[in-house]
């Protein structure tokens, strides 16, 4: 006799559920930037290569954490390729939903203008998803990812970690990337203060990795000597001003900018990026 | 190794493909064909109306142009052979490629009596 299902794959309400944890994880993460209008800029103005690497960047981010902090944690690769597919469609569709009803997208606007908003948006909004089902499901999941994938539980790889920390920084900058606060900062600020704030981002992170008592701070950061926690916070800051850089990079912060300003924009933007990293690698994983 | 998974998943994985692959083509289409040309600006103007004692006139922009105009303020001239005789301009936020945006300038004249035309235009290539 066949039976529907195989013993082990979960029922539609199983599934409705997850998409709708996704769906909520998703929009409580990029709604900020769904009302921001920079962002609907950047969906006019960026041309398609431009594009083209954002969506590769996303779904690069989307695998990564997927395979990393993902739903389920001991999925074969086929897995988070699904997935990461899943969440990029189901952004996509969200974001035109949303865009739609705030009247950014009409019948009369141009093709072009469309698929800009939409992909924009929805690369924000699959990162949202991909980290809402996780958090929202966390502990909740009753999959046997939680027992079979102890044996990786012991530290996540270190090239886990980075990932993580590479989520959290480009989650947290780019709330803020968009706006012109951080090219008016790195204007207006003179360069003694510019650096104060990129002493005062390193000093957060190594504080927020090693000496505040986050949830399962202990867990990832074991450590064990005084070099452990120099290297491990400049190793989260550098994720930081990559991740800043990159943002600022797609949003035309460096077009056209000298070498000082882009360095200024991005030490600037490193602060909420370097919190987002070195939290992410806390708060991120489950 | 066996996946499991009911309908609904692999009915939204199939869906996400199809957008996933679709948004690729079309990307990788658009570079392909799009150039560099700068903004091209393309003015059209309506018929007057007559308006609570003003004269309103419709204002059609269309950017034929690969590249957004920003900032991009168009000035509306009434021509008397080689007078102005009223001046006015309209200023768009984006004007992106391809696209159209619409408006109205209003004169206190009748735009009946000279020529209307389509005066300096200016913006910002982003």
């Amino acid at each position: 006799m066949l039976s529907r299902h195989t013993p082990s794959s979960p029922t539609v309400a199983d599934s409705l559920r997850e998409y709708g944890r996704g769906l909520t994880g998703g929009l409580i993460f990029s709604l900020p930037l769904l009302y921001t209008m920079e962002v609907w800029w950047a969906g006019l103005i960026t041309r398609p290569e431009r594009m083209l690497g954002y969506l590769a960047f996303v779904f690069a981010l989307l695998l990564g954490y997927n395979h990393f902090v993902g739903i389920r944690r001991d999925a074969h690769r086929i897995e988070v390729f699904i997935d990461s597919i899943e969440e990029l469609g189901l952004g996509v569709i969200t974001a035109t939903v949303v865009l739609y009803l705030m009247g950014r997208i009409h019948s009369h606007s141009s093709f072009d203008e469309v698929v800009g908003q939409i992909l924009v948006e929805a690369g924000i909004v699959a990162i949202g998803f991909s980290v809402g089902t996780a958090q929202l499901g966390a502990g909740d999941e009753g999959e046997s990812g939680e027992g079979e994938g102890d044996d990786n539980q012991e530290g996540v790889t270190f090239g886990g970690q980075l990932l993580l920390a590479l989520c959290g920084a480009v989650l947290f900058a780019a709330n803020v990337a968009p706006t012109e606060e951080i090219m008016m900062i790195a204007i207006e600020a003179t360069p003694v203060r510019i650096i104060g704030l990129g002493v005062l981002a390193l000093a957060l992170g190594a504080c927020v990795l090693y000496f505040v008592r986050f949830a399962s701070a202990k867990r990832v950061s074991r450590a064990e000597t005084h070099l452990d926690i120099v290297a491990g916070t400049v190793v989260t800051y550098a994720i930081a001003i990559v991740a800043s850089a990159a943002i600022l990079w797609f949003f035309g912060r460096f077009d056209g900018a000298s070498t000082e300003f882009c360095v200024a924009q991005t030490i600037v933007l490193s602060l909420p990026a370097a919190l987002g990293a070195s939290a992410g690698r806390l708060l991120l994983q489950t | 190794m066996r996946l499991s998974k009911n309908w609904l998943e692999w009915s939204v994985f199939a869906i996400g493909m199809v957008i996933v692959v679709t948004a690729v083509t079309i990307l990788i289409r658009s570079a392909v064909q799009s150039g560099n040309t700068p903004p091209q600006l393309a003015v059209q103007l309506g018929t007057p109306a007559h308006e609570q004692g003003r004269y309103r006139v419709p204002v059609v922009v269309e950017n034929r142009g690969d590249i957004t105009a920003a900032e991009a303020s168009i000035t509306i001239e009434l021509r008397d052979g080689q007078t102005v005789v009223e001046r006015a301009e309209i200023a768009f936020l984006f004007i992106p490629r391809r696209a159209k945006r619409e408006g109205a300038v209003v004169f206190t004249r009748n735009p009946s009596c000279c020529e209307l035309t389509v005066g300096a235009v200016g913006f910002e290539t982003p």
